[in-house]
């Protein structure tokens, strides 16, 4: 992905000076994915994360490199299942959350089978969509 | 000056490893991955293994074991494999200064000079591959690529050893050269194993303390080499992306525009043969495969569309058969009807010399295969190009490749991602 950038906003009816000041062009693949060697896309399904701005169909990008913590939204993987959550450290008590209240928590527990897939860093969301 | 050091790092069962980070109900869970076709068993679960099912072996071959076990059955997905390949293969270079990708799931390194507790920095390594891609992989370390290769197989064979192993500063290399079989080692094929076997030579350690004259007769002179790194002599130096040609290209614009499959198939064909007659001239392997269609760009009548994608073989080859198939499978997925096809090509790369590739199960096979292309290179060179030609040169082959159980490319395309 790459947008020419420009410092200067363009002004309209003349040509334009701005065009002096580009500086080259934004790169949202080195903006939005540091760690391309770590970084996956998904798609997201449900609507269970709407309050974290995660709507069905979303893309969602997922470092797998990251550190997570109290709070990170995350891939967890649970007897095998893949869904994204909310990460919710207490007292050593880990538990999952949804950004919807018509979800209910999940307290993770010794016998369940329980990891982390990656870390959720970005959600593209389709306001309008572009014919390419 | 310092005594060489070198690192293998393998992936445990990639195949089934890449499927099992998109679909975590398959760990613990016997899986298989097959050939292209469907035709053999390619890669396998270590709970796959435990059933007993053996590496290359024919699919019907199993059937009952893999129904009453419930074993999941995949049919390659190479796209996937060679994206999760390329990711592992970048952390590794990442940790190494020089890396020799061997194979889709293998590269040396060189850890030569460095001043560092080998076993740790390989840890780290190995951790940091299974967090950033979720492949798990087994390091084998020594001072040669031979008995880094035996130090691998080792780590993977022993739980114990959190997938690390070193032969380096080992004082008892003899006690595990005993425990190695000579068709175990690196660069001891099938046949030369059968043949060291029926002379009294069946473990790594008979064969490291016979003599070199013997050896030179029994397996010829990189035999001798591979003895010579039984022996901690390295002298297989780590093969970084060499000099030779990256990539042989044939393209031309058709004599008259092309709309029939058919038609492009045949020219196809041809551009496929001529590409690996001249790899094959060079003594080279490819192990990737790459085609291009387009149509006119000037056309205005008509709609423009260019497509080409690509496709990385199992084992690396210069037998024309098989680039040919590879070649028209990419045209099959990129061809579309309605339109006016000016231009096409195939590439060919991922180049190995030949017999330097990483060794084939089927190695026997393709050295019949191999003479039979000589034999066509020479008839061709003596009564002409083309004389002798592949059938779908002539008349395009009615055949497509068996896929059943095929997942999606889940890294490379957006409308096939993993929905979560």
């Amino acid at each position: 992905m790459f947008i020419t950038f420009y410092k200067e906003a363009v002004e309209c009816g003349f040509p334009s000076p701005a065009r002096d000041f580009t500086e080259g062009s934004i790169d949202l693949n080195e903006e939005l994915i540091p760690h391309p060697n770590s970084t996956f896309v998904v798609r997201a399904r449900g609507d269970s994360m709407i309050g974290s701005g995660i709507y069905p169909n979303d893309l969602v990008i997922v470092d797998r490199s990251l550190k997570f913590r109290n709070g990170s939204v995350i891939i967890a993987v649970v007897d095998g299942e893949l869904s994204i959550k909310i990460l919710k450290i207490q007292d050593k008590q880990i538990s999952l959350s949804s950004a919807n209240k018509n979800y209910s928590d999940v307290l993770v527990s010794e016998e369940m089978d329980f990891t982390i897939w990656g870390v959720c860093t970005y959600v593209v969301h389709t306001l309008s969509p572009v014919n390419k | 000056m310092h005594k060489k050091v070198f690192a293998l790092i393998d992936c445990n069962a990639f195949y089934v490893s890449c499927e099992r980070v998109f679909n975590p109900k398959l760990n613990n869970r016997p899986v298989v991955a097959l050939s292209n076709n469907d035709g053999c068993i390619i890669a396998r679960s270590k709970e796959a293994k435990a059933l007993g099912i053996k590496m290359g072996v024919p699919l019907f071959k199993v059937k009952d074991i893999i129904q009453r076990e419930k074993v999941i059955v995949f049919s390659s997905n190479y796209t996937l494999y060679a994206d999760m390949s390329r990711r592992v293969m970048n952390v590794i270079s990442e940790f190494a200064p020089s890396i020799e990708i061997y194979s889709i799931d293998e590269a040396f390194i060189d850890f030569t000079g460095a001043r560092l507790n080998y076993e740790d920095y390989a840890r780290s390594l190995r951790a940091t591959i299974l967090k950033c891609t979720g492949i798990p992989v087994s390091i084998g370390i020594g001072t040669t690529k031979t008995l880094a290769k035996i130090a691998n197989h080792i780590a993977k064979d022993d739980e114990t050893l959190d997938g690390v192993y070193s032969l380096v500063d080992i004082k008892s290399i003899d006690n595990i050269l005993e425990q190695t079989e000579v068709g175990e080692i690196w660069g001891v094929g099938r046949q030369l194993s059968k043949k060291l076997i029926s002379q009294g030579i069946y473990n790594a350690k008979l064969l490291k303390y016979c003599e070199d004259h013997w050896i030179r007769k029994m397996m010829s002179i990189n035999g001798l080499k591979t003895v010579t790194e039984l022996r901690g002599i390295s002298c297989l130096p780590l093969q970084e992306i060499s000099a030779t040609r990256k990539s042989c290209c044939t393209t031309r614009t058709f004599g008259r525009p092309l709309m029939k499959i058919e038609d492009v198939e045949q020219a196809m064909t041809t551009f496929a043969r001529r590409a690996t007659e001249r790899i094959r001239d060079e003594g080279l392997v490819a192990s990737s495969v790459s085609s291009f269609l387009r149509t006119s760009p000037f056309d205005r009548g008509n709609k423009y569309y260019s497509n080409s994608d690509s496709i990385t073989l199992g084992d690396p080859t210069c037998d024309t058969i098989l680039i040919i198939n590879a070649a028209l499978s990419i045209v099959r997925r990129i061809f579309k009807e309605g339109y006016k096809y000016k231009k096409g090509g195939v590439l060919l790369s991922g180049f190995y010399v030949e017999g330097e590739e990483p060794q084939s199960l089927f190695s026997s096979v393709k050295k019949k295969s191999s003479n039979l292309m000589l034999a066509i290179d020479n008839i061709n060179q003596r009564y002409g190009n083309d004389t002798i030609q592949i059938a779908s040169e002539c008349q395009a082959a009615n055949w497509r490749q068996k896929r059943k159980n095929c997942t999606q490319s889940y890294t490379t395309q957006i409308n096939k991602l993993l929905l979560v």
